[in-house]
């Protein structure tokens, strides 16, 4: 058995340097992505993909089934494909209609419960569902390459390799909806079945599910099959906005999770005493897997082109450290992580993502940590001089911040009328500011700062008489019990990039390709090159994608 | 609101986040919106009433006032937000005894150290640890009764920006020409 005993590992890389919204926002997806830890789950059962329903006319609208057992349980993804007109699509939140719409099902759905569904999930968030339903989703088409694909297979030949990894999807999902959305079931139904106790694994069965879906339809409207190595390469998309945002700030005891094994993992192969032939083999492989893959990243976003062109520069450079004698050295990938930090953020990210790859037998087993049925709670009990040592400990980075500067409170984070959504203002622009949500942590512990006695007076009696402080001692304690529980970070300044919310949570997804539209909502790639539904056999060797056509 | 028809049937989920909204909405401290909302859950899950809380959405924001003596604390008046924190707090504390100014209070009260574990024994408006065993909330669709639900979602309409063109295009980063 793996973990009996515990690895060793050096220090872990401090909450100072990790929790900074820059540096969380050159994440990578590594082998702890939530969507590699399902394919390695989906494999060990050898799980089996069947499509029960197939009721699609020829121009590929209908709905369709697809079913597995895996843990023990049933699961069917019910998908529904409709004529949507061009004006209608819209990968923003404030979409009415979409092309495609999905919902996850517990067990195998009745022909009456197939009906229900077929007529619900086109709506989407104007219907209600059931707890048998546990996760919506809807994709639209990107309709480039979708026509490309299928007027390619009509015409009796494969589609152009070049459109594949331009685009590198079908589909992209604009939404997947699951812990209770809508009256589908919360998570808890689920949580303690084997195989979907990991942080979003119904939504990326969902997502993986979805994007054979996607192969399956444009495969039916082309008349003809696509060569293995296409489908391989078209992953399902995602458009991301503000609406994932606030979830890191709002899970501060699951974010701490995903920190601690990420960071716990790269302190354990940091402390790889010495490589053997086939791991530096694999590094010199992933180093160059990972150099064709930047070559295959192209955006359009002048920043984010910039950052990656940067990276292009710094990896031959970076290569070139490599040499054999680095590689066959004393704790080789301790030194390889010391010496990133001459290259920027993003490639240092990179470098540490790639640099996980080849230890799955030494840190894997570390996703068993990353759901954590815990919230965080406030202990009364301490006296408040402690409190105020653990502010004076941990939020430096908050309470040094002038929040009268215009500067620092430039933003203020809200939730639209309209849609029930998170939205960004200005302050010193747009009204609305009286209605703000309160994601402004940095400034409530420093308010809290400027109240709280040194003395022994128990916080509980400290917040009879400052009620408005209770959250901000409750977030004080949870960061001195869970280290990386917070961004370091103002989210109120007026250089607040909420992409990088955005890009650090669909890293832990698994997602890739970042195709940022502006800095508040971007386009991602999931399961690209992920295996099929009858490849689960070869399911965990697709990090950081590249084109096999 | 599709949510505002009578025997709705809701996720929890969607309970706990509707009532801390709501309780943001009334004005009640973030920290205790928080804590109303896990009741609320915990009330539901549990098969209790949740018009406890709706009660407390609806209390004229006060002031708290408290006798905090060797063996007891006492309200003498405040909302039952605020007091059902610091009594639980106050259990959480050591004290095994409190005093309550307001028996309408008594069920929100009962929720919050039932939440976190305590059981109590009530004689009028003195509730004393008891040694018995709490009940655990089950994860199920529960049914709220459309008048709490409709009070719920006033009160987090509260929280809600009315959006302009303007803001919806620059607050969600994006036009709508994004199709491919």
């Amino acid at each position: 058995m793996k973990d009996i005993v515990t690895p060793e590992q050096m220090p872990l890389r401090p909450p100072a340097t990790v929790m900074r919204l820059r540096r969380m926002g050159a994440s990578f997806p590594t082998r702890l992505s939530f969507l590699r830890t399902l394919m390695r789950a989906l494999a060990a059962e050898d799980v089996k993909v069947t499509r029960p329903v197939w009721e699609m006319n020829a121009d590929g609208f209908g709905h369709a089934t697809y079913t597995l057992n895996f843990g023990g349980h049933d699961y069917t993804l019910v998908a529904v494909s409709t004529d949507l007109p061009p004006e209608l699509r819209t990968d923003r939140v404030i979409a009415t209609a979409w092309d495609t719409a999905y919902v996850l099902y517990d067990g195998i759905p009745t022909a009456d419960e197939i009906a229900r569904i077929v007529a619900s999930a086109p709506l989407q968030e104007a219907a209600r569902f059931t707890a048998r339903d546990l996760v919506l989703s809807r994709a639209n088409k990107s309709v480039r390459l979708f026509d490309h694909v299928t007027e390619a297979l009509c015409a009796g030949r494969q589609p152009d390799p070049v459109k594949i990894r331009e685009t590198g999807y079908l589909m992209r999902t604009t939404a997947v909806y699951g812990n209770g959305k809508f009256g589908i079931a919360d998570r808890g139904h689920i949580a303690d079945r084997p195989g979907m106790g990991g942080p979003f694994m119904a939504e990326m069965l969902t997502v993986w599910l979805i994007r054979g879906f996607t192969h399956d339809l444009a495969e039916h409207v082309g008349g003809a099959k696509l060569s293995r190595e296409a489908k391989r390469h078209l992953g399902i998309g995602n458009s991301t906005g503000l609406g994932m945002a606030p979830f890191l700030v709002n899970h501060p005891m699951l974010l701490d999770a995903w920190m601690q094994v990420r960071e716990t993992a790269l302190a354990r192969v940091r402390a790889v005493p010495s490589l053997d032939g086939e791991q530096i083999s694999r590094i010199y492989e992933l180093v160059t897997r990972a150099a064709q893959h930047l070559a295959e990243w192209n955006v359009p976003d002048p920043i984010a082109a910039d950052r990656i062109e940067t990276m292009r520069r710094e990896w031959p450079q970076f290569a070139a450290t490599l040499t054999p004698d680095a590689l066959m050295g004393p704790q080789p990938i301790h030194t390889i992580l010391n010496q990133s930090a001459q290259f920027s953020i993003d490639s240092q990210e990179l470098i540490a993502a790639l640099m996980l790859e080849p230890f799955g037998d030494l840190i894997d087993g570390l996703t068993t940590c990353m759901a954590t049925p815990f919230s965080p709670t406030l202990d009364p009990s301490i006296p408040c001089s402690e409190l105020k040592s653990l502010i004076d400990q941990d939020w430096n980075w908050a309470c040094s911040i002038d929040y009268n500067d215009a500067r620092a409170c430039a933003q203020f984070w809200y939730v639209s009328e309209e849609k029930f959504e998170p939205r960004l203002g200005s302050r010193h622009i747009e009204d609305g500011a009286d209605r703000e949500s309160p994601l402004d942590i940095a400034r409530q512990v420093k308010a809290l700062a400027q109240d709280i006695p040194d003395t022994d007076i128990p916080v509980g009696r400290f917040l009879v008489d400052h009620p408005a402080h209770r959250a901000a001692a409750r977030r004080v304690q949870t960061l001195g019990r869970h280290a990386y529980a917070e961004i370091r970070d103002n989210l109120i300044s007026h250089d607040c990039l909420p992409i990088d919310l955005l890009r650090c949570k669909l890293a832990y997804f698994g997602a890739a390709k970042f195709d940022p539209k502006s800095d508040r909502w971007t386009r991602i790639t999931l399961a690209q090159g992920a295996p099929l539904f009858d490849e689960l056999d070869n399911a965990d060797d697709w990090w950081l994608p590249v084109a096999p056509i | 609101m599709a949510a505002s028809r009578a025997n709705l049937m809701l996720a929890l989920n969607e309970i706990g986040s509707m009532v801390q909204k709501a309780a943001r909405g009334a004005g009640i401290p973030l920290g205790q919106a928080e804590d109303l909302g896990r009741i609320a859950i915990y009330l539901a899950g549990t098969g209790g009433n949740v018009s406890a809380v709706t009660r407390a959405l609806q209390e004229p924001a006060t002031t708290v006032d408290m006798i905090w003596s060797s063996d007891a604390v006492s309200v003498k008046s405040g909302p039952a937000a605020l007091i059902g924190a610091i009594i639980r707090d106050a259990f959480a504390m050591g004290y095994d005894a409190a005093v309550l100014a307001d028996l309408d209070h008594a069920p929100l009260v009962g929720a919050f150290l039932a939440e976190s574990g305590v059981a109590l024994r009530w004689d009028g408006r003195v509730l004393t640890r008891s040694d018995t065993t709490v009940l655990q909330p089950a994860c199920r669709p529960v049914a709220i009764p459309a008048a709490d639900w409709d009070v719920w979602g006033a009160y987090a309409a509260e929280t809600y920006v009315p959006e302009t063109e303007a803001s919806r295009l620059v607050g969600a980063g994006a036009g709508l020409n994004d199709n491919d």
